[in-house]
């Protein structure tokens, strides 16, 4: 929700208007401010609390700030640049979900700055001697003489991971801001420097469980009280996990009114009957989304083209048809419980113990190409899958490497589990879930709340003795004893499933249609980036040999029709709202 | 006979050298009394790597060769008109030792063969705080080939599980691993083994030993034994005469009595196989027991998996009769 662009340089003011025009679904109202060498752009609902009430003037200063600060303030655009005059030191407790931007007309500099998670997105480019910005990728397509060429190295860089990590953006010449990270355009001349980290600082007095069971529940609770804004009643995406439980169970003792949103795949469901029993012990009602194969076939189109980016994890469609729902009841801001496994160890915790365990024993993989491994896309594939012309124009070896070894190697963290929680939450987390989440809810007019990742409760987290993230074999271990009086006891300590979308049944099935379209002979031979072969294997539902998983069949050809479909709305379309089919 | 490297069908004249007009050597010659071809040897290592995809050991090679023979000419009549009893392998195993040499020699060590590094011997983990956690699962071999295999091929990565042979491998983790094991009571046991004595044992031996999991889980015994020797007829091996049993160690007096005469590797299923039975059985097994709550069981017993080799083996496992 909401949104800003803009650009610094001599460039035709209009443009703004062409960036704006192109995320209407960011809000109901937009400004536009220009000054000498610089124009800003605004778009926002109005009627919202939190948001800023439009572009901050003050002297020569001007700021345009998207979303909102944890806690909420009157004006975000304000409270920003208050924060930013005196220098570095105003960032140390920022925390929320924006992306801003501020013009300082004494120093003729402009600076952008994205929150600390990466929920808000910021992307930037240089073109004729102009620097332009914007929340969505597709506002700097607006930009009439901009070259739209895809970027094979990150491309790459997708195919193993299933998004795009990093600074880079699939399009040649554009990149984006980090998460966390300031950056300053002057005199032609761009700096960026991150203004916030996670570090591992162990407190020994956490190593008693009940205080750090009463830590972490303040601080979770507080997290959740940060993101209210005045509210009456909320919606909360309620899968019946653990995560996004706890977020519902803290919300009611607020005293905020609660309505739960939760998928249903039929009798694919895995969690539907969770969901209800959480529900029921919070008396909170619950609406249940139905999702098959054939909706998310309707949706395709406009999904590409909100997610702004390509995301290759098939809970997306999903997400969008939860969001479409929650706004159709008439809500404005929605919770979610992203960020817990990230936090407080699941996922890839007990693969990578195990792994580091028997490493080195064949002279094999890295701890890094473990890593990459547990995205289960294509790292290891691409000889197979890649045709030699791709190949040739994806870059040197250790690319997609050197993005972990800051954290699974760096001095962020001593001990090992966290060094895997700092890779989860860098990439994973804030390049991929955030993101996506957020141009879901966006995309339907939601403000999206993520109080898991909230910087006070992130840095506790990085103070509790690894052991009780990872206790034994139980993930999230102090998130399990935060909550196991407060919600029944199946729903705290049972095996974890995961969001289980029937993807595979889905594009054997109702999406094959589509699947010959986007990933058939024709298709794959326009655009030579995959063998034809690998890919037909994949649609006849033949799996790789090594695979013991059939879910990882439906996860792949869904990543590479997602690519696809992203390049037929993005290059292709130069971002323009598809009509139609693709 | 065709060249592996460029595809050329040269007559035995033109070969005379051992080589291809390509330059390349043959490791092998029919004309001379070899028993396979430079091709139908490759072939034969493609179908234990499943193209490639999948890391492999010798021992893997040597039945694929052995189910090769098996499906030869009068062979094939003679096994029909034989019926199903149970038959010895085709291949001695100085025989196999020679034509790996041979092949070696020629074409250089195949891509995927499993290669251990040198043993480290007993080491710490790299990260002080790695013996502090545990697994969901763990299985536990006979071999340490089995281990090799499994660990080669991520299945412990995949599926979040300890993998250690009962004689102590591998060297390096191996008193940590089985440190963190104690930390999860609700701990799932898998043994995999041969049906061999010591292979039929394991679970038992598993579940009743307090350096293992006495009074700590249950054991699922998910390996070999003689009931599942059906479709691997001609792949069995003599028994070289082995530890004697009692009658409390979880082998039935039938059992034993087969056992007495044959052996069957569990190298004998293609690798791709292996890891495929292992993991349906494992979910198999744990969907069968999820339940709820942090209290660990207590106690320990063994079940076995009837099905985990037998139903369809002759369809997939690498029986005899089903791969050519």
């Amino acid at each position: 929700m909401s949104g800003i662009c803009g650009f610094a340089g001599q460039a035709d003011p209009q443009v703004v208007d062409a960036m704006l025009a192109a995320i209407e679904y960011r809000g109901d109202r937009h400004e536009v401010a220009s000054a000498p060498g610089v124009s800003l752009g605004y778009r926002w609902w109005s009627a919202r609390p939190g948001k800023s009430p439009g572009i901050h003037r003050e002297g020569g200063d001007v700021v345009a700030c998207a979303g909102t600060f944890a806690p909420p303030v009157d004006s975000p655009a304000v409270a920003l640049r208050n924060r930013l005059v005196p220098g570095p030191g105003g960032l140390d407790t920022l925390d929320g979900a924006f992306a801003a931007a501020w013009w300082d007309g004494a120093r003729r500099r402009l600076t952008l700055i994205r929150d600390p998670f990466g929920v808000r997105s910021l992307y930037y480019t240089e073109h004729q001697g102009v620097f332009y910005f914007a929340s969505e990728l597709k506002q700097l397509l607006a930009v009439p003489s901009l070259i739209v060429e895809a970027d094979p190295v990150a491309l790459h860089k997708y195919l193993t991971f299933s998004f795009v990590p990093g600074e880079d953006v699939p399009i040649r010449g554009i990149r984006r801001l980090l998460p966390g990270h300031v950056a300053e355009y002057a005199a032609g001349r761009l700096t960026t420097r991150p203004y916030f980290k996670v570090r591992e600082e162990i407190d020994p007095r956490l190593a008693d469980r009940t205080i750090a069971t009463r830590h972490i529940r303040a601080r979770c609770r507080e997290a959740i009280g940060r993101r209210l804004n005045g509210e009456s009643e909320v919606a909360v995406f309620l899968s019946g996990g653990i995560d996004s439980s706890g977020v519902t169970l803290w919300l009611t003792e607020t005293g905020v009114k609660v309505r739960a949103f939760s998928l249903d795949f039929g009798e694919r469901s895995v969690e539907k009957a969770q969901a209800q029993v959480v529900a029921d012990q919070l008396h909170v009602p619950i609406q249940f989304v139905p999702v098959t194969g054939g909706d998310i076939g309707d949706i395709l189109p406009d999904l590409v083209w909100k997610l702004d980016l390509p995301f290759g994890d098939p809970v997306t469609g999903p997400q969008y048809l939860l969001a479409r729902a929650a706004r159709g009841a008439g809500f404005s801001a929605v919770f979610n419980g992203e960020g817990g496994d990230q936090l407080f160890g699941g996922w890839t915790s007990k693969p990578m113990v195990s792994a580091e365990l028997y490493a080195d024993l064949y002279a094999d993989d890295t701890r890094e190409e473990l890593y990459l491994r547990s995205y289960h896309r294509f790292y290891g594939l691409e000889d197979r899958l890649y045709t030699p012309e791709f190949r040739a124009q994806v870059g040197g070896p250790g690319q997609r490497r050197a993005l972990l070894m800051p954290y699974l190697r760096g001095d962020l963290a001593e001990t090992f589990l966290n060094r895997v929680r700092l890779a989860d939450i860098s990439l994973k987390g804030s390049q991929n879930i955030l993101p996506r989440a957020e141009r879901m809810a966006g995309g339907h007019g939601l403000d999206l709340r993520v109080p898991l990742f909230d910087r006070a409760l992130a840095e506790a987290s990085f103070h509790l003795p690894p052991q009780l993230k990872l206790h034994g074999a139980i993930e999230k271990y102090i998130l399990k004893r935060v909550l196991q009086r407060h919600l029944p006891r199946e729903i705290v300590w049972r095996r974890k499933y995961g969001m289980s979308v029937p993807v595979t049944d889905w594009v054997l099935g109702p999406l094959a249609p589509v699947m010959e379209e986007l990933l058939g002979p024709p298709s794959l031979k326009r655009r030579n980036l995959f063998r034809a072969e690998y890919v037909d294997r994949l649609r006849q539902g033949r799996n790789d040999a090594r695979e013991t998983r059939r879910r990882r069949i439906g996860e792949r050809l869904w990543a590479l029709a997602m690519l696809e479909a992203w390049m037929r709305v993005f290059i292709d379309g130069r971002g323009r709202q598809p009509r139609g089919s693709l | 006979m065709k060249c592996i490297y460029c595809g050329t069908d040269s007559k035995y004249s033109e070969r005379s050298d051992g080589r291809c007009k390509c330059g390349k050597k043959f490791a092998f010659e029919p004309k001379t009394g070899d028993r396979f071809t430079d091709a139908g040897f490759k072939s034969a290592i493609d179908a234990v790597s499943a193209q490639g995809q999948i890391r492999w050991g010798v021992e893997h090679l040597y039945y694929e060769l052995c189910r090769r023979l098996l499906n030869r000419g009068w062979w094939k009549i003679w096994s029909l008109l034989r019926g199903p009893r149970p038959r010895f392998v085709r291949l001695d195993q100085s025989t196999f030792d020679g034509l790996w040499q041979r092949w070696k020699t020629a074409h250089g060590l195949p891509t995927g063969l499993i290669v251990r590094k040198a043993d480290p011997g007993v080491s710490k983990p790299r990260e002080a705080d790695i013996g502090d956690y545990s697994f969901d699962r763990a299985v536990i071999c006979d071999r340490a080939r089995t281990v090799d295999l499994l660990i080669a091929n991520n299945f412990h990565f995949e599926n979040s599980c300890a993998v250690l042979s009962i004689g102590g491998y591998p060297k390096g983790p191996f008193e940590t691993v089985r440190t963190m094991l104690k930390r999860n009571p609700k701990l799932q046991v898998f043994a995999l083994h041969d049906a061999s004595v010591p292979g039929c044992t394991l679970a038992h031996t598993l579940a009743n030993d307090p350096q293992w999991f006495k009074g700590q889980a249950q054991v699922n015994d998910l390996g070999l034994r003689p009931r599942h020797a059906g479709p691997f007829r001609g792949l069995l091996l003599p028994t070289q005469g082995g530890p004697s049993v009692g009658p409390d160690q979880g082998i039935s007096a039938d059992e034993l009595l087969w056992l007495n005469a044959y052996l069957l590797e569990l190298a004998a299923i293609r690798p791709e196989q292996i890891l495929k039975r292992l993991f349906r059985g494992i979910n198999r097994q744990e969907d069968s027991t999820s339940g709820s709550g942090d209290s660990g069981s207590t106690g320990s017993s063994v079940s076995s998996d009837g099905d985990s080799f037998s139903s369809d083996a002759s369809d997939s496992d690498g029986g005899a009769d089903s791969f050519g």
